[in-house]
């Protein structure tokens, strides 16, 4: 095994799981998880000359994987659709009103991802880190805009989230 | 509230994606891709080099003496186009093949938009070869139609030249919008979104 073999294992090892949850955000169905997957594997192998280590290595991995999700010229790019559900970490944050109720919670996750993918593609790949729960320097890092701007983003995308959701009923 | 990125903690079930974990049939192709992708550009290279260097033995260096002074600088002319054609072409494929997903998508996405650009400063880029394979052409060509004027003689091949030029030039431009456009229009779209 050559040393560029050794690192590339080394690294999507390491970062199993983190790549995992970036995928299920970006892709529906399992087949599709499969597919990012493996674009994914294959970007992180044909950029693994340029990781120097001047980036953490997993802000690297999310420039990657979130870098492929907007990947123009592939078949994702504009159905690319934020994917959520209960079980996303985070969620919580941009539910609009809090829910003890599992069936309403559930339904407004369904709503909230009807309005999400309503987002433009790169406003969906900045609320796909933040339910990943990175910092916003971590996301400004990886989009390549200031952390000022980013805050600007996310705060306006939460007020239209919190406009189009505002006096829809979840009734049992 | 914000933790490290590098000490997330795994999430969700991972029996959806069993399939995934098993990476060394991925890894045995992405080799094989990048030995196919280093063996054409080397075989590429060689055949630039054999056909420079046939090229300029046979219509330069001949030592043939009826071989005649304006068709060693004809083949002088072809042979430099040649050389010009195999660097940009050398150049453009190394683009190509040089995308970076790890940059930042805001770089990412400049940088496709300008690949991926229509262009006139590249014609220019291409020009000198156009004038050299135009020269090489007329300088062999016009000592054959000996039946008319020197002014005939030019007008005429570069009638025949140019609208070939012409012709190349249009199917380069429509190859680009059916082609690259789209991608250049995307990754501006993207670009513009990002800037909002």
């Amino acid at each position: 095994m050559d040393s560029k073999e050794e690192k590339f294992r080394k690294i999507i090892a390491e970062n199993k799981d983190r790549l995992k949850r970036i995928c299920r955000y970006y892709a529906p169905s399992a087949e599709d998880q499969k597919d990012i997957y493996q674009e994914i594997l294959i970007n992180v192998w044909r950029s693994l000359e340029s990781f120097r280590g001047e980036a953490s290595i997993g802000t690297w991995i999310y420039r990657i994987a979130v870098n492929t999700s907007l990947d123009f010229a592939g078949k994702s790019y504009k159905q690319m659709k934020l994917n959520i559900d209960i079980e996303t970490p985070n969620i919580k944050n941009l539910l609009i009103e809090e829910e003890n109720d599992p069936a309403i919670k559930e339904r407004q996750i369904e709503n909230l991802k009807l309005h999400l993918n309503h987002l433009g593609i790169i406003d969906k790949a900045i609320m796909g880190l933040v339910l990943d729960d990175l910092s916003t320097r971590e996301i400004a890092e990886i989009i390549g805009i200031t952390e000022s701007n980013i805050r600007v983003k996310i705060h306006r995308i939460k007020e239209t989230l919190k406009d189009r959701m505002k006096g829809e009923t979840y009734e049992n | 509230m914000k933790t490290d990125i590098n000490k997330k903690s795994s999430e969700g079930d991972t029996n959806s994606m069993d399939t995934f974990n098993n990476i060394s049939s991925l890894v045995i192709r992405l080799r094989k891709e990048d030995d196919r992708l280093a063996r054409m550009m080397k075989n590429m290279k060689w055949l630039y080099i054999v056909m420079i260097i046939i090229y300029a033995g046979l219509m330069i260096l001949n030592p043939d003496p009826e071989l005649k002074l304006h068709e060693r600088i004809s083949g002088f002319c072809y042979v430099s186009a040649f050389i010009i054609f195999a660097v940009l072409f050398k150049q453009k494929i190394r683009d190509f093949n040089k995308v970076d997903y790890s940059l930042s998508s805001a770089e990412m996405l400049t940088r496709a938009a300008h690949r991926y650009r229509f262009s006139f400063s590249q014609f220019f880029f291409v020009l000198p070869s156009i004038l050299l394979i135009d020269a090489g052409f007329s300088i062999s060509l016009f000592h054959r139609l000996t039946s008319m004027s020197p002014l005939n003689r030019i007008l005429i091949l570069q009638a025949f030249y140019l609208p070939l030029i012409l012709i190349s030039g249009l199917i380069g431009y429509l190859i680009w919008r059916r082609k690259h456009k789209p991608l250049y229009e995307n990754a501006k779209e993207l670009l513009k979104e990002l800037k909002e």
